[in-house]
């Protein structure tokens, strides 16, 4: 019993991952869903959001000395929250110039996609290592939101909390969005049927331009938010897309709960596994992977999840 | 309103239409017939752009819209019923029916009309549109160009799969829009279907036109009828 209770931090940093997870997720699934394209580079665009939100809390911004000065001068706690909505901003123009190249890949065989995405998954990832090098950062974490606390005799870290309740406002967000607005509907009909949205009057080349952005945005919305938890190194945008890629495989194309439940599924192994060794959650989220395609590869990017069989 | 000249269209390196020439006055009825295969679709699917003629043109209303992408076409005011209705499974059928909505040059239809021309339509709001019968699916797709505000509209075989009672409504729904001015092509392979509400016939034979006329005309003369539509009549 005492060793159960021991699990349940961990229980909650799997929850936490598993819902920043899941944000990724949505974003590659909805890229997925409406250009018919894997978007390898999602990754990249989450590492870019963790390092912009470097930029912006250490700072380390290319801003004349005076002028960085002052901002050095704000109030951590402010400085981390205009990461949370600078850097998603600041990341948007790179989802757009990805789209505008990922183009000509639509409507043909998803191989070009990939191709095309792996490579400017690594031109990003050299920009990265170009212009911050190859060290790892910790991303500043204001006092208020760091630190620990001790509840039943466990210690909790705070931080977790406040990523879970970020992660679940962004999750709301994007739920309102896909269920409840037009533009959302406009998504769904246009991931299943491209020719009866255009021929209903919608403009898809501009409705692919507005996933994309927001797409890029939820990624480099979870790469700040996660940044704290998993420091930030060039290679973490391959550590995003894996678990991007498995919840999608579990949970399905299409399917909003399916992100939740799958990204929360991950997540938990991630950080169960990480209860007892640390060296190894990242690793048995490769082994879940490869567990999952070599068990499920009928299923890989179905309309069908493997959670509904 | 509508004008197609001589379009030649392919899928791929087949070609499917040999030189296509029809037009539509405003507030008329044209019928496209034809065997299967014969390219009716096809010939819906270049006036909307989904696969672009290689040769001729299109105009409606007088501009040219070979070269405009769907959306823009849609947006001249012209709607379209596929023939496999093509909703949106997942989405409800209120949701559906708003991708619809649109303004166009011409008269627009809010949802209190359309709702007034399919009544049950209101009691079915809600649901989920994979869940419909297939008359209640092809109210949807018509309500849903309805709301689009079109001039034109192209019923792709509107009577496909339908019970008689169904078409019948389908069939009113077609004379009510050319009362209120908007032209239709309705391609059928259900001869009789279209000749009940059509003012003009193009009847297609491997992709080329093999008659043109009016209506009536092939209406009276069993002859012609038989040796055109042959079993389809
Ligand atoms: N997407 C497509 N790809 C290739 N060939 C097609 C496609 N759609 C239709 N065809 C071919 O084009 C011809 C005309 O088809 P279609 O316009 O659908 O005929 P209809 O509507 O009169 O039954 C047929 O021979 C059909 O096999
Ligand atoms: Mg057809």
């Amino acid at each position: 019993m005492g060793t159960l209770l021991n699990l349940l931090p961990h229980l909650v940093n799997g929850i936490t991952l598993g819902l920043l997870f899941a944000l990724i997720a949505l974003g590659f699934m909805l890229i997925l869903g409406l250009m018919e394209q894997i978007n390898l580079a999602h990754g990249s665009l989450f590492a870019l959001g963790a390092y912009f939100a470097y930029a912006i809390c250490a700072p380390r911004l290319p801003l004349p000395p005076d002028v960085l000065g002052m901002w050095a001068a704000v109030p951590l706690g402010w400085r981390f929250a205009a990461a949370v909505v600078l850097a998603p901003i600041l990341v948007a123009p790179f989802g757009l110039v990805l789209e505008r190249l990922m183009r000509r890949t639509y409507g043909r065989d998803p191989l070009y996609g990939l191709l095309l995405t792996f490579g400017v998954a690594m031109v990003l990832e050299e920009l990265i290592r170009m212009v911050w090098g190859t060290r790892d950062y910790i991303l500043p974490v204001p006092r208020e939101m760091s630190g620990g606390f001790i509840m039943l005799d466990l210690i909790w870290s705070t931080y977790r909390f406040w990523a879970a309740a970020l992660a679940i406002v962004a999750m709301a967000g994007v739920w309102a969005i896909v269920e409840r607005t037009r533009f959302g509907a406009m998504v769904k009909a246009g991931a299943h049927d491209s020719e009866i949205v255009q021929a209903l009057g919608i403009d898809l080349t501009r409705l692919r331009v507005w996933v994309f952005v927001l797409g890029t945005m939820l990624a480099a919305f979870a790469g700040v938010v996660l940044a704290p938890l998993w420091g930030i190194r060039p290679h973490m945008g391959v550590d995003a897309v894996v678990p991007a890629f498995l919840i999608i495989v579990l949970g399905g194309v299409g399917s909003f709960w399916g992100a939740a439940i799958g990204g929360l599924l991950v997540g938990m192994v991630v950080g169960l596994s990480g209860a007892y060794a640390s060296e190894w959650s990242m690793l048995s989220m490769y082994l879940l992977l490869i567990a999952v395609v070599t068990l499920r590869a009928r299923g890989l990017f179905g309309k069908k999840s493997v959670l509904e069989v | 309103m509508l004008d197609v000249t001589a379009i030649d269209t392919f899928y791929g390196e087949t070609q499917t239409l040999f030189g296509v020439s029809l037009s539509v006055q405003a507030g008329q009825v044209l019928a496209l017939l034809g065997a299967n295969g014969a390219g009716k679709t096809t010939v819906l699917r270049s006036i909307l752009g989904l696969t672009r003629p290689r040769r001729g043109d299109i105009r409606f209303e007088g501009r040219s819209i070979v070269t405009r992408a769907t959306h823009e076409i849609a947006r001249a005011g012209i709607g379209w019923v596929p023939d496999d209705r093509r909703l949106c499974p997942t989405l409800t059928v209120a949701k559906n029916l708003s991708l619809g909505e649109k303004r166009t040059a011409f008269r627009a239809w809010s949802m209190t009309e359309v709702i007034d021309i399919f009544s049950p339509l209101k009691y079915l709001m809600s649901r989920e549109a994979e869940t419909l019968s297939g008359g209640e699916m092809q109210m949807v797709a018509i309500a849903r160009a309805l709301l689009g505000s079109p001039g034109l509209m192209l019923f792709d075989e509107p009577s496909q799969g339908l019970a008689p009672k169904i078409v019948d409504d389908v069939l009113g729904v077609i004379r009510r829009l050319k009362a209120a001015g908007i032209a239709s092509i309705v391609v059928e392979q259900n001869a009789d279907v279209a000749l009940g509400v059509a003012d003009r016939v193009v009847v297609l034979l491997h992709g080329q036109v093999a008659w043109s006329g009016e209506a009536a005309a092939l209406a009276t003369d069993a002859g012609l009828k038989r040796r055109l539509l042959g079993g389809l009549a």
